[in-house]
């Protein structure tokens, strides 16, 4: 069918470029019809479940997907089927194979007249509440056992009128801290479940606007239960979840300096004249900036600096400025000079051993910015706004920032990095490579994949990028049926040095034990932990299990070229397997006879298998 | 007929923009269930700085009738009644 040429045009391509907040209610729906019709693999199958009618919301997230460069399909449950039927094995929901699904549930009609409950006694509040945990939580554990879906669970935004009134928070039972006490339960119920994210309905709705973001016509009418102009926002935010899930995420942030760690030029003001701290509007909005940076090294999140200026006036600000939230050694890496930014921000992602599309950059300049995007397109920028008073959330809508959960690793990455550089010092000091590796006196554990380590296993496979063998990355769904199966081995491994401790930095997917013939399906290791052989003391470790302890005849394997893994393309031919082909894609596949199987040498480095 | 709303009736009912004109009725265009009449309404809203009410919205049976729950007469006399 002809589309009226009247709208600009909006194809697939496109629409990775385009700005999802700005689409128009008619442009979604227009490219949702246009994508639907391309026969791309969808990487995301979402579905919709609850006792509301979703529609035209899957539209909508279905739009912003793209905008991100995510292909998508979704389904949404027929309303007024009971969850039940929606949830069991066999049902339509379970058919789609989602690996997500978002659940929503209007209080009201989940529980008619529990609300008007809330008020009435002592015990009423925890009765109510643990009434709402009880209606939920079968629903969850359903989906979960049916699907290897990541849930995405709404909570519950209180009204926007009390019963009460103004009275409400002098009562023993307001709804106000009703609600508190139930979100926060419903957090506390799943923060165990790996597979369950709360949506926080709860903040959406407070910065919409709690009123605007109903649509009472539409709920009234047709049980569809937000405005139109809310659904970019959820929208946005389950994409946010999806995309993070999925592993998309930037590892490190780059920042300029001028006119954007602070007000003014280094070179012009001078270190006390540079605006950042109490005193007029412009500084506290920087304070305010540097103080939301410092805490997204809390999420993992590595500070880099590229600035054109002079490294001594940049040492000197640092030391001086002690008012400044941000110090020196909270940036892993520093490229001051007078160089183009793409440059540095080459030097950075080398220096961090990740790729320039895990990079993020923060600067003021359009001119910078432009150039950046044609050297390094795979950079994301943003700009600092003009207005100050926008400075300091300007960094809130960049979603690679953003992580399903924080692990240990990530809580204390920036260290990790700094002893990383006091490895490469004492490094200078050796000679040989041997007598510096034994000197580091690395010990690792090799453990089967547990409760603890199942989120931080998760994560290793979906954002190793160089030494990741076949690029195989399970979800967690995926990750917990491989521990169930019993011919399956998910192994862990944790290493600890001389300069600290490395967190657990690598993941084995092993499969076929129980058979004569074993492979191993992907072996990750975190770029922090390479150049030591870990991966010869762990591959030793795997070639015993196979071979003594489950007495399997061969072990094969496999190497998939990916645009980023060429490091590790020989490392099977390193360790004694034997290549049998490559295809035309270059994916090599090898076997190692058990008669042929010998362990290679790393003797400086402890191995704990128990 | 205004322009901007028969492009966007077209758009949402995914129907050539020839065919929309008052007098056009809802039972004759397949597209126009009850999922995209709210679609429909929703998109006229925002596209067009609207608000309908309740009973205009349950009201609507040709494109006339929405029409003049905007505020723009419909060019004929043709009526289906809908309530203002």
């Amino acid at each position: 069918m002809q589309l009226s040429s009247d709208f600009p045009a909006l194809t697939v391509e496109h629409a990775r470029e385009l700005d999802p907040w700005a689409l128009s209610t008619v442009q979604v729906h227009r490219m949702v019809r246009e994508l639907r019709q391309a026969a791309d693999p969808a990487q995301v199958r979402l579905a919709f479940a609850g006792n509301v009618v979703f529609d035209p919301l899957p539209e909508f997230v279905e739009a912003h997907l793209a905008c991100h460069g995510m292909t998508s399909r979704s389904y949404a449950a027929p309303f007024g089927q009971g969850l039940q039927g929606v949830l069991t094995p066999g049902s339509a929901l379970q058919r789609f194979a989602p690996n997500f699904i978002f659940l929503h549930f209007e209080l009201q009609a989940l529980l008619p007249g529990l609300l008007e409950q809330i008020g009435d006694s002592a015990d009423s509040h925890e009765r109510c509440v643990a009434e709402i945990l009880r209606s939920i939580e079968p629903a969850v554990r359903s989906a979960l056992a049916c699907t290897e879906a990541v849930i995405l669970l709404s909570n519950f935004p209180g009204p926007d009128c009390y019963e009460l009134g103004i009275a409400d928070p002098r009562s023993d039972f307001g709804e106000q801290e009703f609600f508190a006490r139930l979100n926060s339960r419903l957090a506390r119920s799943f923060r165990a479940e790996p597979r369950v994210q709360i949506v926080d309905l709860c903040r959406l709705t407070a910065i919409h606007g709690r009123s605007r973001a109903r649509d009472r016509r539409l709920y009234y009418m047709a049980k569809l239960p937000w405005h139109q102009s809310f659904l970019p926002v959820i929208a946005d935010e389950l994409v946010r979840h999806i995309g993070a899930a999925l592993g998309r995420i930037r590892k490190c942030l780059v920042l300029d300096l001028d006119n954007t760690l602070w007000g003014g030029v280094l070179g012009e003001d001078g270190p006390h004249g540079v605006r950042v701290g109490m005193g007029d509007p412009v500084s506290e909005a920087h304070l305010d900036l540097q103080r939301r940076i410092r805490a997204l090294k809390r999420r993992g999140i590595l500070l880099a600096v590229c600035s054109k200026n002079n490294p001594a006036d940049v040492d000197e600000v640092f030391r001086v400025r002690t008012d400044m939230p941000l110090r020196r050694e909270d940036f892993v890496c520093m490229q001051v000079s007078w160089e183009p930014k793409h440059e540095g921000l080459r030097r950075i992602a080398t220096q961090l051993n990740i790729g320039t599309d895990s990079l993020v950059l923060l600067d003021d300049s359009p001119a910078e910015i432009e150039l950046v995007r044609q050297m390094l397109p795979e950079v994301e920028c943003v700009r600092v706004p003009d207005r100050p008073e926008l400075r300091p959330c300007c960094l809130d809508r960049v979603h690679g920032l953003d992580r399903v959960v924080i692990t240990t690793e990530d809580v204390t990455r920036s260290d990790q990095y700094r002893q990383n550089s006091a490895r490469e010092t004492s490094r200078a000091m050796f000679d040989d490579l041997r007598g510096y590796l034994l000197s580091l006196q690395t010990r690792i554990t090799i453990r089967p994949l547990g409760a603890q380590t199942l989120t931080r296993a998760h994560q290793l496979l979906g954002k190793t990028n160089q030494f990741n063998l076949t690029n195989l990355r399970p979800s967690l769904g995926e990750l917990q049926s491989r521990v169930r199966d019993q011919s399956c081995r998910v192994l862990a491994v944790r290493a600890q040095d001389r300069f600290g401790d490395l967190g657990w930095i690598g993941v084995v997917l092993l499969a076929g034990l129980s058979g004569r013939e074993a492979r191993i399906e992907n072996f990750v290791l975190s770029c922090r932990a390479m150049g030591r052989a870990i991966e010869s003391a762990v591959l030793n470790q795997v070639k015993h299990a196979c071979f003594a302890d489950w007495q399997c005849q061969s072990l094969i394997a496999e190497f998939r070229p990916s645009a980023k893994n060429a490091p590790v393309s020989e490392l099977y031919e390193e360790h004694g397997f034997r290549l049998l082909d490559t295809d035309a894609s270059g994916t090599k596949r090898y076997r190692l006879e058990r008669g042929d199987s010998t362990a290679t040498p790393c003797e400086w480095i402890a191995v704990d298998a128990s | 007929m205004d322009v901007q709303l028969q492009r966007v009736i077209a758009e949402v009912l995914g129907i050539p923009a020839e065919r929309v004109h008052a007098h056009l009725r809802r039972e004759d265009v397949t597209e126009w269930d009850s999922l995209n009449h709210l679609r429909l309404i929703t998109a006229i809203e925002s596209e067009l700085g609207a608000a309908f009410t309740m009973e205009q919205i349950a009201a609507v049976s040709t494109i006339g009738d929405l029409e003049r729950a905007l505020g723009r007469p419909a060019e004929d006399g043709f009526s289906s009644g809908a309530s203002r």
